[in-house]
């Protein structure tokens, strides 16, 4: 059985390095920082090679409206983990978790979306599961 | 109607066959057919291994050997290096699209549907709607004057016992293998698709490349079939935010891009 498994680890060793997530690296994003940002979604985009959600935050100090895009794994991906393109409508209130851009820009990777009703739906990111991992993306 | 029927009978036995040339083709007919999905995450590779994380005996993932510039030949490895300096100018998370080819379509994480037909196994990648052409029904390559150039090469195939062997040759150098790394059009591939039951596949793949390469490449990869999934399509080009704009960034990365 050892022998079996170390086999798989060597092929491990060598699968991974010719392995690359589907499109991009997620390096631009800060996976130490996840934040939260609540508000109004205004589209979400539910197309190759990657979902994004356009989502319009007040801030509760000045009141100005700033428009988020957070970028998602693909409908492909998504698919087979239960989203539809009716996950998200126009219109319906959402607090995401994101891991946002290390850039400062209003921007960042979708890793979970809590509807107004607090059922949380995993977006299953890369960055959101053990990147050691080759595999589905 | 005596001629009809004998061409019916010719027909008849054109089509028994042809169908022998692929219904026969290994010993315990496993089946190729289907949709098929990389299945080389830690928990399936330790469940092959009857292990889980908890178990005791599991040890971590080791960190990966990168598999990199090494190999390359000298004159490949001033190609490899030039191609890093020219990405090193764009912004993280920028990404073009194109077509992966072989063999890097094989490691893209989507699945792809592999259809029989009379002398041909016939794989559909749900990335870029690629496909492969399998020749079963003839045992040479083209000849080099047909042999264009292409992301997919030219295959040809046979069983050997429950093992499907692939032997592609005919690439160009627009694609990479991987990991960057730039290949010539002298690359050529030997796939041994071997049953592990029913559902599930390993995939050794040999890359040589007497000009690119000091040693031929070697990876493996499990696939499992997934009855339930339908093909859909992965068009990158579809909406991508993420491609360099003339500065190198992200060129509709953010909202007010958008319109």
């Amino acid at each position: 059985m050892m022998k079996t498994f170390l086999k798989y680890i060597i092929y491990f060793a060598i699968c991974l390095p010719l392995t690359s997530i589907a499109h991009h690296s997620f390096e631009m994003f800060d996976r130490g920082n996840p934040i939260n940002i609540s508000g109004e979604v205004r589209e979400f985009q539910w197309v190759n090679p990657h979902t994004w959600i356009q989502l319009l935050v007040t801030d509760e100090q000045s009141g100005e409206v700033i428009e988020w895009s957070i970028e998602g794994r693909s409908p492909n991906v998504l698919v087979r983990r239960d989203w539809t393109r009716n996950t998200l409508v126009p219109g319906e209130k959402v607090t995401l978790t994101i891991y946002p851009l290390r850039n400062g820009d209003p921007g960042g990777a979708i890793i979970t979306v809590e509807k107004a009703d607090g059922t949380i739906i995993n977006a299953d990111t890369p960055t959101a599961v053990d990147t050691a991992e080759e595999g589905p993306r | 109607m005596a001629k009809k029927i004998s061409l019916n009978c010719f027909l008849l036995f054109i089509f028994l066959f042809d169908y022998s040339a692929y219904a026969q083709l290994n010993e315990n007919n496993f089946d190729l057919s289907g949709v098929w999905m990389n299945d080389n995450t830690l928990d399936e590779r330790l469940k092959r291994a009857g292990l889980t994380r908890l178990d005791p005996n599991a040890p971590n993932a080791p960190p990966p050997q990168a598999v990199g510039a090494e190999i390359l030949t000298d004159e490949y490895r001033l190609i490899y290096d030039r191609e890093q300096e020219r990405l090193s100018q764009l912004a993280v998370g920028t990404a073009a699209c194109g077509w992966q080819g072989m063999p890097r379509i094989m490691t893209y994480p989507y699945p792809f549907e592999i259809l029989l037909s009379p002398g041909r196994v016939t794989i559909i990648y749900e990335t870029e709607s690629q496909v492969r052409r399998v020749y079963l029904d003839r045992n040479e390559h083209l000849p080099f004057d047909e042999l264009d150039p292409s992301y997919q090469g030219d295959s040809i195939g046979w069983w050997e016992g429950d093992t499907f062997v692939i032997d592609t040759v005919g690439f160009n150098t627009i694609t990479t293998v991987g990991r960057g790394l730039p290949h010539s059009e002298e690359m050529y591939i030997v796939e041994r698709w071997q049953f592990i039951d029913e559902d599930t596949v390993n995939v050794e793949m040999v890359i040589s490349d007497p000009l690119a390469f000091r040693e031929p490449l070697v990876q493996e990869i499990v696939y499992s079939k997934r009855p339930s999934w339908r093909i859909r399509e992965y068009h990158c080009e579809e909406n991508n935010r993420d491609a360099p704009d003339e500065d190198g960034q992200r060129a509709g990365g953010l909202a007010e891009n958008l319109n």
